[in-house]
């Protein structure tokens, strides 16, 4: 159920929560190209420290952080091992450590592939956490309103992606019970050989699917019930008008773009 | 089994702990249940009845305490098996059911017992039988295809073939209609009965707790508010009020019938069946006894 934390939205009445969700959006694609196409080491530091001082503003768990960047641990080793011992070009310095030699320029490359990852991540983790899915929807479907001239399904696609997130941690209570039944029942397959708990998973995953699909369908019949129609017709129950705060987050993050060229 | 529950508390992790009843689920918990005993636990939501279930099985540790099982802490000494003879059934257990026939459903916990084909199917049609469902008719169904009733049998029957000497249940009647309540009530009373299994359920029932158990524990945020005989409990008025509980009909009777005069002072729970309440109203009219 950690896991599952790192994806949930709670009400903390932080600053990150009243700025405009469509700014938020764009913040993040235009931070998260900066993370991706800066090549200098000191800016991708600096970018990964701005993030964990928003986390702060955000009023975020410190623990969840932690746990957040421990869960990738495995992809910064792995990420380390290719740039500096498997991706050694011919001509940089190499570094020797008892019968282990690795490219100096390698160990840099790796730092801010790890840099990189952890951004992401914690960018994506910091958006979802500090906007609520419905205003994340809206927000969506209001940037992706000039795709709608192509008659392409803007708002079932965002109402998809938005009953999906808010179903998220539905779905891992689920998960947690069925596997709780399953054990129950089980006569303590958990406790034996790796197959016999891998002919655990079937039962744990098949009652999630079935009920999914159970609970996918409930929830078309209420949308029918109450009248829902798609787009057609549909007015918004917000308004969002764009705030200075919001003018400042953009140009931050236009700055912050500028900034790859210059340093 | 004997279990007994030594001081237990039960205290989630800090992003759980908007429970009504605060950080402490459950606080210094002193109990002990006999093999056979038929015990409901009642309280309002969210006053720790599942927690409390879940430390039982051994899917939750006691935050202080101890849980043990025939005097043995099976987490102390490192035998998590122990909690293999509770079964455990959650509330909606046919949701659980995954298998294309009842009988691969059924016998999904004997897999890991290394038991031969005869064996593990003289098991499946003990455990269909304890159920009440036939073994040659059920067998190669769909359990997806059955009635509600007979889903809840299968995925009991899925306990049960472990051979359980504790049964908990998980508000075992939620959504069923009458005549399946009934039905799996006279097969917790057989199994209880004739196997000897203690049978533990959680209810907001008070007609149902009234009619099938013979020890009641009231819970009210995370501590043992009432544990007693449930035509006692649920006759003060006092706690009736403390839960937002309405007297069972059955009582009232049977307590007007007492004040009456219909049945003799301090057995007016003799009253409390059709049985008992028909005979009390033919004395008190004066009439003659009838076989009803």
């Amino acid at each position: 159920m950690a896991g599952a934390s790192f994806l949930l939205y709670q009400k903390r009445d932080s600053l990150l929560e009243r700025w405009d969700p469509r700014m938020k959006i764009v913040a993040v694609l235009l931070f998260g190209a900066a993370l991706l196409l800066t090549h200098s080491l000191g800016l991708k530091t600096v970018q990964l420290l701005l993030l964990i001082v928003l986390w702060g503003m955000a009023k975020l768990s410190w623990r969840v952080l932690v746990f957040t960047l421990l869960s990738l641990s495995l992809f910064f080793a792995s990420t380390m091992i290719y740039q500096s011992v498997l991706t050694a070009v011919p001509g940089e310095s190499m570094i020797t450590w008892g019968w282990l030699s690795f490219s100096s320029q390698g160990v840099i490359r790796g730092i801010m592939m790890c840099e990189q990852i952890a951004g992401i991540v914690l960018l994506l983790a910091l958006l979802v956490r500090t906007t609520s899915p419905i205003i994340l929807a809206e927000g969506l479907e209001m940037l992706l309103k000039p795709l709608k001239k192509w008659r392409l399904p803007v708002h079932e696609a965002v109402m998809m992606f938005s009953i999906a997130l808010r179903f998220l941690p539905i779905l891992i209570e689920e998960f947690d019970k069925i596997r709780k039944a399953q054990l129950a029942r089980g006569g303590g397959f958990h406790r034996k050989g790796v197959s016999t708990r891998f002919r655990g998973v079937l039962p744990m995953l098949m009652p999630l699917f079935v009920m999914s699909i159970i609970r996918a369908k409930d929830l078309a019949v209420a949308m029918e019930s109450r009248c829902y129609q798609g787009d057609e017709g549909r007015t918004p129950i917000r308004v969002y008008r764009l705030r200075v705060s919001d003018y400042a987050v953009f140009s931050f993050s236009i700055v912050n773009l500028a900034a790859i060229f210059v340093w | 089994m004997q279990i007994k529950l030594d001081r237990v508390s039960f205290t989630y992790s800090k992003r759980k702990r908007n429970t009504p009843s605060g950080p402490d689920v459950l606080k210094q918990l002193d109990l002990t249940v006999e093999s056979g005993e038929m015990l409901a636990i009642a309280g309002k939501s969210g006053s720790g009845k599942s927690t409390f279930l879940q430390l039982l099985k051994g899917f939750l540790a006691p935050s202080d305490g101890a849980v043990l099982l025939d005097d043995v802490n099976p987490r102390g000494v490192r035998r998590p098996e122990l909690f293999d003879k509770v079964g455990f059934i959650f509330q909606y257990p046919e949701h659980q059911l995954f298998s294309t026939t009842v009988f691969d459903d059924i016998a999904f916990g004997l897999q890991s017992a290394g038991l031969s084909d005869e064996e593990k199917e003289a098991r499946v049609r003990q455990a269909m039988a304890a159920v009440q469902l036939d073994y040659e008719a059920f067998k190669d169904c769909s359990p997806f295809e059955l009635s509600g009733g007979e889903k809840r049998r299968v995925a009991i029957a899925g306990v049960v073939v472990l051979e359980p000497e504790v049964l908990i249940l998980d508000e075992p009647t939620a959504g069923l209609d009458l005549q399946s309540r009934r039905a799996l009530f006279d097969l917790l009373h057989t199994m209880n009965q004739e196997r000897g299994i203690t049978v533990m359920w959680v209810s907001h029932q008070l007609e149902e707790i009234l009619e099938h158990a013979t020890r009641l524990i009231a819970l009210k945020e995370g501590a043992f508010l009432a544990d007693g005989h449930p035509h006692i409990l649920l006759s003060d008025r006092g706690l009736l009020n403390t839960f937002g509980w309405e007297e069972p009909p059955a009582l009232v009777v049977s307590r007007l019938l007492g004040e009456l005069g219909a049945v003799d002072e301090g057995r007016y729970t003799a009253a409390l069946t059709p049985h008992g309440a028909s005979e009390a109203i033919i004395k008190l009219l004066g009439k003659p006894r009838v076989t009803v």
